[in-house]
C-alpha cells in the first residue's frame, strides 16, 4: 500500500536504508543509493517502508525510468535512460535472508540492477564497491555474505585475499567476458560456489545467464535475441528508451559457436582491430597472455600508427622484467606474429573505468 | 638524437633476435634491407619515436627508408 504524505520523506528513507544495513546514515554510500531511489519515486509520493516500495517498484516498472552512465570501457562515459522494467526482467525472487556485497557502482546499469535484485528481495546489502580488497574480503568474512555479484575483474583482484572460510553460495559474473581460470580459481578457494554469467547490453539490461562461459538463448526470448553474422542482435521491444531506428539493435558483441547451441562471446566490435590488414580480437590476444603464469594481470590496446593502422601493445603486471615478458610473448605459439603485442609496457596495476572493468585505453 | 634512435633500432632487431644486422647500422642503412625491419618492427619504431619526439616520421605520406630518412625528420 502507498501512502502521500509531506514532510517525512528523507526521514522514511533513513530507515529504510537502515533496513539495508548499508553504510551509516549520511554517509557518501548511503546517500548515494538513497539518491537513486528518490530519482525514480516522484516527489510528493512517500514511501514509509521498504515493503512500500518493493510494491510501488513492481506496479509501476513499466513507467519509471533511470538514468544511469554507461561504463567508458572504451572511452568516455555517456548517459542514458532505461525503463525500470526492463531492468528488473530477469529479477529472482529470494529468500529474504541473503546478504549480498555490493561491488559495482550504484550508478551504472550493473550496480543498478543488482540493487533492484537486493531491495526487491528486502536483502541485506553490504557496500564493498570501492573498497581496498583486504577490506573487501573482511566484509565478506565478517558480514556472513552469501551472495555477490560483480565483475571479472573485481574477483580476479580479490582472489588472492580470499583464503578462508566464507559463507558464501554464489557468484555472479557480468560487464566483461568470464575467462575460465577465473572460475576454476574460485571454485578451488571457495569449494562448492555456484557461479553465475549474465550477459547485459547498457542499452537492454539483462539478456542472457549462464553457468560458465557459455551461453545459449531461452526458448523465451528466441524471437527477442538473435545471432546474425556471429553477432548478437535484440529485438527494439527489449530496448526500452534508447533510440533504435530498426527492428533489431546490434550489440557490437561477436559469439564463436562451441556447440550448435552453446557459444561464448568472444570480443566487442571495438575489440576487434584491423593492424596490417590483419584482423585481430584484442580479447583473444588478452586471454592467451594471461595463460602465462608470469603476466599476472594485463590489458591489450591499441595505438594509431602511421605505418599499420594499428599497433598492438599491452600493459602487464608482473613480477618479470620487460625482457622475460619480452620473450614469453615472442614464444607463444597461440598467437600468429600479427596478433603479437609489438610495444610493451609493465606497470603496477591496471586502471579501471568507474565499474571496476579494465580501461582499454 | 641518433643515438636515441640507434638504441630503439637495437633493442628491436634484440628482441627479434636478428642482433647480426646491428653490424649494418650506419645512418645510409636501409631500414628493410639492411636493418631486417619488418612493416611490424617499424610501427613499434616510430611509437617509439613518436613518444621520445613527438614526431610521427610516417606522417603524412613520407615513407623513410634509411636511417637518415628518419634522423632528418626529427
Amino acid at each position: 500500500m502507498l501512502f502521500y504524505r509531506e514532510g517525512s520523506f528523507t526521514k522514511t528513507y533513513d530507515q529504510f536504508i537502515k533496513d539495508l544495513h548499508i553504510d551509516p546514515v549520511g554517509s557518501k554510500n548511503y546517500i548515494e543509493i538513497v539518491n537513486i531511489f528518490k530519482s525514480i519515486v516522484p516527489s510528493g509520493l512517500n514511501i514509509f517502508t521498504i515493503e512500500d516500495l518493493v510494491e510501488y517498484i513492481t506496479n509501476y516498472s513499466d513507467a519509471l525510468n533511470i538514468r544511469f552512465k554507461t561504463s567508458g570501457t572504451t572511452g568516455e562515459p555517456k548517459f542514458i535512460t532505461q525503463i525500470v522494467k526492463n531492468l528488473i526482467r530477469h529479477f529472482k525472487k529470494t529468500k529474504n535472508d541473503l546478504v549480498w556485497g555490493f561491488c559495482y557502482s550504484p550508478h551504472h546499469i550493473a550496480g543498478i540492477q543488482v540493487l533492484f535484485q537486493i531491495v526487491l528481495n528486502k536483502n541485506t546489502l553490504i557496500y564493498l564497491f570501492n573498497k581496498d580488497f583486504k577490506s573487501v574480503e573482511n566484509d565478506i568474512f565478517s558480514n556472513r555474505v552469501t551472495n555477490i555479484s560483480c565483475t571479472p575483474t573485481f574477483m580476479k583482484m580479490l582472489l588472492p585475499y580470499l583464503n578462508r572460510e566464507y559463507k558464501l553460495n554464489k557468484v555472479t559474473f557480468g560487464g566483461e567476458r568470464l575467462n575460465n581460470y577465473i572460475v576454476d580459481s574460485l571454485k578451488e578457494r571457495v569449494p562448492g560456489i555456484e557461479i553465475r554469467n549474465v550477459y547485459a547490453s547498457t542499452e537492454a539490461g539483462s539478456i542472457l545467464a549462464s553457468d560458465g562461459e557459455l551461453f545459449y538463448i531461452p526458448e523465451t526470448l528466441k524471437n527477442l535475441v538473435k545471432i546474425n553474422d556471429g553477432e548478437i542482435c535484440i529485438h527494439h521491444s527489449l530496448l526500452g528508451s534508447f533510440e533504435n531506428y530498426f527492428e533489431w539493435f546490434k550489440t557490437g558483441d561477436f559469439v564463436d559457436y562451441i556447440t550448435p547451441d552453446k557459444f561464448r562471446i568472444v570480443a566487442r566490435e571495438s575489440e576487434i582491430i584491423n593492424t596490417g590488414g590483419y584482423r585481430v580480437s584484442l580479447g583473444k590476444v588478452e586471454e592467451v597472455l594471461l595463460e602465462q603464469k608470469e603476466v599476472k594481470d594485463c590489458v591489450v590496446y591499441t595505438r594509431d600508427s602511421s605505418v599499420l593502422g594499428k599497433i598492438i601493445c599491452v600493459k602487464v603486471v608482473t613480477d618479470s622484467d620487460l625482457k622475460g615478458i619480452k620473450s614469453i610473448i615472442k614464444k607463444l605459439s597461440s598467437l600468429k606474429q600479427y596478433e603479437k603485442p609489438q610495444y610493451i609496457e609493465i606497470v603496477q596495476k591496471l586502471d579501471l573505468t568507474e565499474t571496476g572493468k579494465v580501461k582499454r585505453v | 638524437m641518433e643515438e636515441k634512435v640507434k638504441s630503439f633500432i637495437e633493442q628491436i632487431l634484440i628482441d627479434n633476435g636478428e642482433e647480426d644486422c646491428l653490424k649494418n647500422y650506419s645512418l645510409n642503412a636501409n631500414l628493410k634491407d639492411d636493418l631486417g625491419l619488418d612493416s611490424f618492427s617499424l610501427a613499434l619504431l616510430t611509437v617509439q619515436i613518436e613518444d621520445e619526439f613527438d614526431i610521427d616520421v610516417f606522417d603524412n605520406g613520407y615513407i623513410p627508408k634509411t636511417v637518415g630518412d628518419i634522423i632528418s625528420q626529427l
